[in-house]
This record gives C-alpha cells, structure tokens and sequence, in this order.
C-alpha cells in the first residue's frame, strides 16, 4: 500500500527522494522549489526539483538521513511562503511551422485546429518552467492547454536541431542542443538555452516562466 | 608531459564530477570509477580530485616529453615503458622520451592513469570531467586523439613516490564477483513482489548497449505496473525498468531526471566495481539495508586513506 504524500524513500544510501504529489500542477511544483530552497542551508546537500517531488542527495557522514527527514518534515510544516516577487518572465522568440516546425501540421490536425490557432494558443500565456532534466538547460515548461496537447512521436525525429520547440503530452520544451528527439516539433528559437562558460549555465531556472512570440521566418 | 601517439579506444579526461548543477540539467559524470581516480592520485601524490585519464577497453601509447611520476589504476592492462613491463597500482617513475603503451586488457573494463601535478585542461562548471555529448570540460570536450598534448596542472617531480604500491586488498575488487549490493526501491509500487525476486534472483548480462551513460542489462523481462512516473531526479546507480522490461543501471554521465520508475539502486560502495563491468559480463543483485551500505562505503573511504 502506498503512503499518502508527502512521503519520502531512500534511493540508494545517499539520496531521498521526497514526494508532494502525482500530477503536473504549478502551486505543487511551487512547494517543491520552495522545499529546496529552505533546504538550501543544510550542509553537503545538493537538490534536484522534479514536476511534484525533489531528490536530495546528502552525505550521510555529515547529515544523517534521521536529521534530513526531520529537517525535510519541519520544511513542509511551515506554510509556503508568500509567493515571491513576481517571477521571471522571459519572451522566447519562435519561428512557428515549415521546416522549423514539421510536426506543426500534425499537432493541428489531431486537435481540429488550424497550424495559426495552435500558435496562437501556444503563445498566448506565460507558462511555468517547472524542472530541467533530459540533456543540461532542458526546460520542461506548462501546462499547456489540453486542446494543443499532442503524444510523443511514435518514430523519434534522429536529428532535432538546437533552439527545436516541441510538444509531448501537456508540456512543451526547447531542446538546448542537437539530439535524437520524441516530442513533436512546432517551431524554432535562436535563444542559446545552455552555455557552460557562464554563470549560470542555462537560460532559464525551475520556477521561471516563459511567453512563447510568435517571429517572422 | 605526454604527447598522445595513439589514443587508444575511448580515452577521457575525468575528474570527481561536476557538483551542484543538476537542477539545471547537467550530469556530475566524472569518473566511472571513482575509487580507482583517487587511487591513483594518491599514489602519485596529487589531491583526490586531480584530473586524470580514463582509459576503456584499449588504452593509449604515450610518449614523456620530460620526466615524471605516474600511476595505473582500475583494470589490469599489460603496461609496458619501454617495452618492458611494468606494474599497475604502483608510482612509477618516467625518464623523458620513455613510450607508455597499453596492451592488452587482462581484467576489468577502465583503467586510469594519474600524473603527479594532474592534467591542465580549463575548469568548466568548477570541474575538469569531460562531458562528451554536452561537448564541453576535458580536453575540448571530448576524447583523447593522436597528436594531443597532456600538460601538468603544476610542476611537481615525486621521485619519493615512485615504488608506491597499493596494498594488494585494494586491487582484488576489479575481479570480484561478488553480487552487486542494492537498496530496494524508491518506486516499490510499480513492481509486484515476485518482480522485485526477478531482479535479485537471476543473473543478468551486460549488453553492448551499456557506456557511460548507462549499463544495459539483458535477462528475463520485468513486468511493471504500465506508465511511467512523473519526472523525477534521479541518481548514480538507481535501475530503472523501462516498457520494455530490461533494466538500465544508471551509471556516471545519467541523465539527471528520469521517467522510468526505479525499482532499487545500486549502493555508492559498488559503484567502482560495476564500472569495471562492459558487455558481455555477468551482474547479480542482493538487497541490502542503509545502514549496511554506508558501512561498506565507509570501508572503503578507509582503504583509501590508507593510501598515502
């Protein structure tokens, strides 16, 4: 049987994986920023936010797991913050559709819309950042409305280019490098999403948001 | 100094990793055998965390462009200076000009070979590893080839090191075929208790598709619960259990966040001996408790230690 969130299991003997949920939701992507950073000033700690749960690798030698786990408790007792200084919204200038966006046809297709209403839905509100994972600077960004949600591809693209808009499920992503790729492929951006020279190292951060513009090809 | 006359199969500069920047996607990588890099810095008196090569499979031919003190670690290859056969797990003192070659691999699948003063290549996200399909860190981000030039981070001459040996204890783990220890769990649901047998009651096999990302196993399929998780982070070792059945075992350039359900995690103990692992080689799991596996792990930071 399972145990009702929050709950949290060992993975491995250096790692908790804590749970606040099952589902893709902004107030409990929220909590598990918010958990992270009250986590921040434990020692030896390094964190990584997950949709609706966090994994905190510790060094048993300096923190033990009893100590984390009253710690991580105490955390989710108090009530979230206040919701911080608005957030970050940052514009991502898109080339929707033709040889950027072969699979914007398909997407419309499948939802009875036209390739303009689906950009024009993908771009019309700012939309949370809720993790990065996948290949270094990845956002995983939405919800998107459930009317331009699309599966993954059946056959993977081989070859998707670096600044590649695509969509899997609810959510939508920018794929920071050339990769083999599942997500269907809407558009383009010029924005350069991870750069190892600086500081920090990606465009944008877990709990950013991001408004879609649609720019001329 | 070493000029790389042939660089071997899959030659990497690695370090301990890159910390701290998971959240942002990118993986710690570094060594795939962590224990045998800080061996072998050790041996020739560098910090723990001095960049190094990872030599797999084949290994290199180097030429000394001035004299200096190395170490061979990890798996046991046929070391010649020379041409004269030297041995592994011991500092050894290299007359300029001297070729350092590879033959062939005896036990384990990465050796790593450490220069007194390390190797200077730029710190990229506070760490020398290379991330090959990142494309950065190491030499130009990516493996060695003819014609590179290995520099030391610092000059430095141990000629007191040289005839260091590891104790013979520390060698042993590169052949041991012991069952891999493991932490059950955290994604129990998704497994039926007979699953969870499956995993720890058969032998499995390493398949050729197994690199540094991660060990593919082949054997008897795993029946889950379908779907998958939610992203989730993940970390070094866990074993994920994929549609298909055949579980990966997460190994030192993972992706950081996952959606397969993990079904146990391999301990930080072991990890050195699965990354001595390549295709074609067997791996068993038993299940073990938490307070097990850091005692296992502090024994080994001990025999490390005792390495000075």
């Amino acid at each position: 049987m399972r145990a009702p969130f929050p709950r949290w299991r060992a993975m491995g003997d250096a790692a908790l994986l804590v749970e606040l949920g099952d589902e893709i939701d902004e107030r409990l992507n929220a909590r598990v920023h918010a958990l992270a950073a009250q986590l921040a000033t434990a020692p030896g700690l390094e964190c990584i936010p997950g949709y609706a749960s966090l994994l905190v690798e510790f060094d048993p030698d300096i923190l033990s797991q009893e100590k984390l786990e009253t710690a991580i408790a105490h955390a989710l007792e108090q009530p979230m913050a206040a919701a911080q200084a608005k957030p970050r919204v940052v514009e991502i200038p898109t080339r929707y559709g033709g040889e950027w966006g072969p699979d914007l046809d398909f997407v419309a297709r499948r939802n009875g819309l036209t390739p303009a209403q689906v950009v024009e839905i993908h771009t019309r509100c700012p939309l949370r950042v809720f993790m990065l994972g996948f290949t270094p600077g990845f956002p995983y960004i939405g919800p998107l409305p459930a009317k331009i949600a699309a599966p993954r591809l059946e056959t993977p693209h081989t070859h998707v280019p670096a600044g590649a808009v695509g969509i899997a499920g609810r959510q939508t992503g920018i794929y920071p490098r050339e990769s083999p790729g599942g997500w269907q492929i809407i558009g383009h951006t010029d924005l350069i999403l991870f750069d190892p020279t600086r500081d920090p190292p990606t465009l944008l951060a877990p709990g950013d948001y991001v408004r879609f513009v649609a720019v001329d090809r | 100094m070493f000029d790389v006359i042939d660089p071997g199969l899959f030659t990497t500069i690695q370090d301990l990793g890159r910390v701290g920047f998971q959240s942002y996607g990118v993986t710690p990588g570094g060594a795939m055998d962590p224990f045998a890099l800080r061996a072998a810095n050790a041996l020739v008196g560098n910090a723990p965390g001095e960049a190094a090569l990872e030599i797999t499979l084949a290994g290199p031919r180097l030429s000394a462009l001035e004299k200096c003190v190395i170490a061979v670690t990890g798996a046991r290859f046929a070391l010649t200076v020379d041409e004269r056969p030297m041995p592994a797990n011991t500092a050894l003192f290299i007359r300029a000009s001297a070729t350092v070659q590879f033959g062939a691999r005896q036990a384990g699948a990465r050796a790593y070979l450490a220069l007194a003063g390390g190797i200077d290549v730029p710190l990229v996200l506070h760490s020398r590893a290379t991330d090959v399909r990142g494309q950065f860190g190491g030499l130009a981000g990516r493996a060695l080839q003819g014609g590179d030039r290995l520099i030391p981070r610092y000059a430095t001459l141990r000629v007191e090191r040289a005839g260091k040996m590891l104790p013979a204890r520390v060698e042993a783990y590169v052949e041991q075929d012991t069952p891999i220890r493991i932490i059950r769990g955290p994604h129990l649901a998704y497994f039926a208790d007979a699953t969870i047998a499956a995993l720890e009651g058969q032998t499995w096999q390493v398949s050729e598709l197994a690199d540094r990302m991660g060990l593919r196993l082949a054997g008897a399929r795993l029946d889950r619960a379908a779907g998958e998780i939610l992203s989730c982070g993940v970390t070094r070792g866990a074993i994920q259990v994929p549609a298909g059945g055949q579980p990966i075992i997460l190994m030192a350039d993972y992706q950081t966040t996952g959606g397969y359900p993990i079904i146990a995690t391999v301990i930080r103990a072991d990890l050195p001996r699965l990354a001595q692992k390549t295709a074609g080689d067997t791996i068993a799991f038993i299940a073990v408790d938490v307070v097990h596996a850091r005692q296992a792990y502090q024994e080994l930071e001990q025999l490390i230690r005792s390495i000075s």
